[in-house]
C-alpha cells in the first residue's frame, strides 16, 4: 500500500519531466506516423476555396496572438497557401493589437513562395481597435475604416481591393479566431447582418464553442486546432509544422491518458485488494 | 450636480441606448450614418480608455517606487519596459518589418521577447494540465465515467496515434474514431453549448434592459 500511496502522490516534477520528454521526444526523432483523417468540417472550406472563381478577392482576419501561435498559424498559412494557389486576391485584417507581426509574417511568407505581389495580389490592412465598431463599419464602407493599410499606403484605388466596398463584396471571409474579438464578432455584426460567406479556424479550446455555428450553417467549414490544421495541409498537398506537430500532439494526449486510467487503477487496487 | 451625475448620464444612456438597438433593425441611409458616426465615438472613446488604463497601472506602480514597497523592482521593470517598447515603436513607426522585409527594433522585440514570452506563459499550462488531471481525475460515479469515456474517444479520434490504434484493434468494427468523434462534437457537445449560449444570450439582454432603462446604475459610481 505503501508504493500505492507514493505512486498516486507521485512528485509533479517528475510529471513535469515526463511531459517535457514525450513532447520533445518526437520532435527531435520523428516516428512518422500516418496523416490523419479528413473531416468534413475542415473540408468544408478546402471546398469553398476551391469553388471560388481565380480573382475573387478573399477576407482573412487574423485574430489571435502568439499563445494561439502552435494551434492557429499554421493552419492561417495553409490556407493563405491555398488561397494563392488558386489565384485569389487575399486581404488580411486582425482585430488583435498583439497579432499584427503573425498576421504580416503568414501573408508575406506564403505570397513570397507564390511569387505575389503586394497590393495587387494581397493587401494587409493591420489592426483597428474596437471589433464591433470596426466590423460594422466594413459592413458598410472599408475605406472609411482603413483608409490606408498597415504600411500607411492608400487603400482607396489598390488593385488588390478593386470591385470592393463592403463586407458583402468579398466572395468569402476566413476568420482564424483564438478568443475574444473574433468568430462571435464576425458572426453577430458581419455575416449574419450583411450576409457573406464564412469559415473559422479556432483554436482547441474554442471548437466546440464554434460547433453550433458549423451545424447551424452560419460557418461553411471549421478548421479546429493543430489536428485540423494537419488536415488541411493534407488536402493542399503541403505537409509542415501542423503535420510535424501532430506527434508530440499524440504523444502528449496519451501520457494524459495513461495517467488518468494509471491513477484510477491504484486507486482501486488500494480500495479492494 | 444630481442632474450632472445621474439624469444626464442615464438619459445620454436610454437614448444612445434606444437609437443603437433600434438602429440594427433600419436598413435606411440616415440609419446607417447614425451606426458611422457612433463608431466613430466608439473609437474615440477606445483611444481614451487606452490612456484611462495607462494611468490605472503606471499610478500603483509609480507609488511603489516611491514607497519602495516590497517588489518595487518588478515596477521599474514595467516602466522599463514599456518605455522601450514605446520606443522601439515610435523608432520603426510601429511598423514590425521594414520594407525590405528585415526586422525593425520593434519587430525584433515582438518576435524574440514578447513571442517567446506570451507563447512560454499559454504553454505553462500544459504542464499543469497533466499533472491537475493525475491528481485531481477520479472516476468515482456515472457522470465521471462518462466523461472519462468521451475523453478517451476524442484522445483517439483527435491524433493519429490513436487513430491509428482505434484501426488495429476496432478495425474490424467498421466505425473509424474520427466519425465516433465528430458524432460526440456535432450532438451532445453542441446540444450542451446551445444550452449555455442561450443563456447568456438571454443574460445579457435582461442586463442591457436594465442599464438601458436605468435600473441598474453601477456604472455611475458608488451604490
Amino acid at each position: 500500500m505503501k508504493v500505492i500511496d507514493k505512486l498516486l502522490n507521485l512528485d509533479r516534477r517528475i510529471i513535469f519531466l515526463s511531459v517535457l520528454l514525450v513532447i520533445l521526444i518526437p520532435i527531435i526523432r520523428p516516428f512518422n506516423l500516418a496523416g490523419v483523417e479528413i473531416t468534413g468540417a475542415v473540408k468544408g472550406v478546402y471546398d469553398t476555396i476551391e469553388s471560388l472563381p481565380p480573382g475573387s478577392a478573399v477576407l482573412v482576419s487574423f485574430d489571435y496572438d502568439p499563445s494561439g501561435k502552435p494551434d492557429v498559424y499554421p493552419m492561417s498559412v495553409a490556407v493563405c497557401r491555398h488561397a494563392f494557389r488558386r489565384n485569389l486576391r487575399v486581404v488580411g485584417m486582425n482585430l488583435w493589437a498583439s497579432g499584427t507581426g503573425l498576421a504580416e509574417e503568414a501573408l508575406r511568407k506564403t505570397a513570397l513562395e507564390y511569387g505575389r505581389e503586394y497590393k495587387k495580389d494581397y493587401v494587409y490592412l493591420g489592426y483597428q481597435p474596437q471589433a464591433e465598431a470596426v466590423i460594422t463599419q466594413l459592413g458598410k464602407d472599408i475605406y472609411v475604416m482603413y483608409p490606408t493599410d498597415y504600411y500607411r499606403n492608400p487603400t482607396r484605388g489598390m488593385p488588390v481591393l478593386d470591385g470592393i466596398l463592403s463586407l458583402r463584396d468579398f466572395a468569402f471571409m476566413v476568420d482564424f479566431s483564438n478568443g475574444h474579438p473574433g468568430l462571435e464578432e464576425w458572426l453577430i455584426y458581419g455575416a449574419d447582418k450583411f450576409g457573406f460567406k464564412i469559415a473559422c479556424g479556432c483554436s482547441a479550446v474554442s471548437e466546440p464553442g464554434f460547433r453550433p455555428f458549423l451545424n447551424s450553417g452560419q460557418i461553411v467549414g471549421l478548421i479546429g486546432a493543430m489536428k485540423g490544421a494537419a488536415e488541411y495541409e493534407r488536402l493542399i498537398g503541403m505537409p509542415d509544422k501542423a503535420t510535424a506537430g501532430m506527434e508530440a500532439v499524440s504523444m502528449g494526449h496519451f501520457l494524459i491518458l495513461f495517467l488518468v486510467f494509471g491513477a484510477n487503477a491504484l486507486l482501486l487496487v488500494k480500495k479492494y485488494f | 450636480m444630481n442632474f450632472i451625475k445621474k439624469q444626464l448620464p442615464l438619459t445620454v444612456c436610454f437614448v444612445i441606448g434606444t437609437l443603437c438597438f433600434a438602429q440594427y433593425y433600419v436598413p435606411a441611409r440616415a440609419s446607417q450614418d447614425f451606426l458611422e458616426t457612433m463608431n466613430g465615438y466608439v473609437l474615440i472613446m477606445a483611444f481614451f480608455a487606452y490612456f484611462l488604463g495607462m494611468y490605472s497601472i503606471f499610478a500603483p506602480n509609480l507609488r511603489k517606487i516611491a514607497n519602495q514597497a516590497d517588489g518595487w523592482g518588478y515596477s521599474v521593470v514595467l516602466f522599463l519596459g514599456v518605455g522601450i517598447g514605446v520606443a522601439t515603436g515610435l523608432l520603426s513607426h510601429a511598423r514590425q518589418m521594414a520594407p525590405d522585409g528585415s526586422l525593425t527594433s520593434f519587430g525584433w522585440m515582438y518576435n524574440y521577447m514578447y513571442y517567446p514570452l506570451n507563447a512560454t506563459m499559454y504553454s505553462l499550462l500544459g504542464f499543469f494540465i497533466v499533472s491537475t488531471s493525475f491528481r485531481a481525475f477520479r472516476v468515482k460515479g456515472g457522470p465521471a465515467l462518462v466523461l472519462f469515456i468521451s475523453a478517451v474517444i476524442l484522445i483517439f479520434g483527435r491524433v493519429p496515434l490513436g487513430q491509428m490504434l482505434w484501426a488495429k484493434f476496432f478495425g474490424w468494427t467498421h466505425v473509424s474514431v474520427s466519425q465516433i468523434v465528430e458524432w460526440v462534437m456535432n450532438y451532445p457537445v453542441i446540444a450542451g453549448k446551445r444550452g449555455i449560449m442561450i443563456g447568456i444570450a438571454l443574460g445579457s439582454i435582461a442586463a442591457s434592459i436594465k442599464i438601458i432603462a436605468g435600473i441598474e446604475k453601477q456604472y455611475l459610481g458608488g451604490d
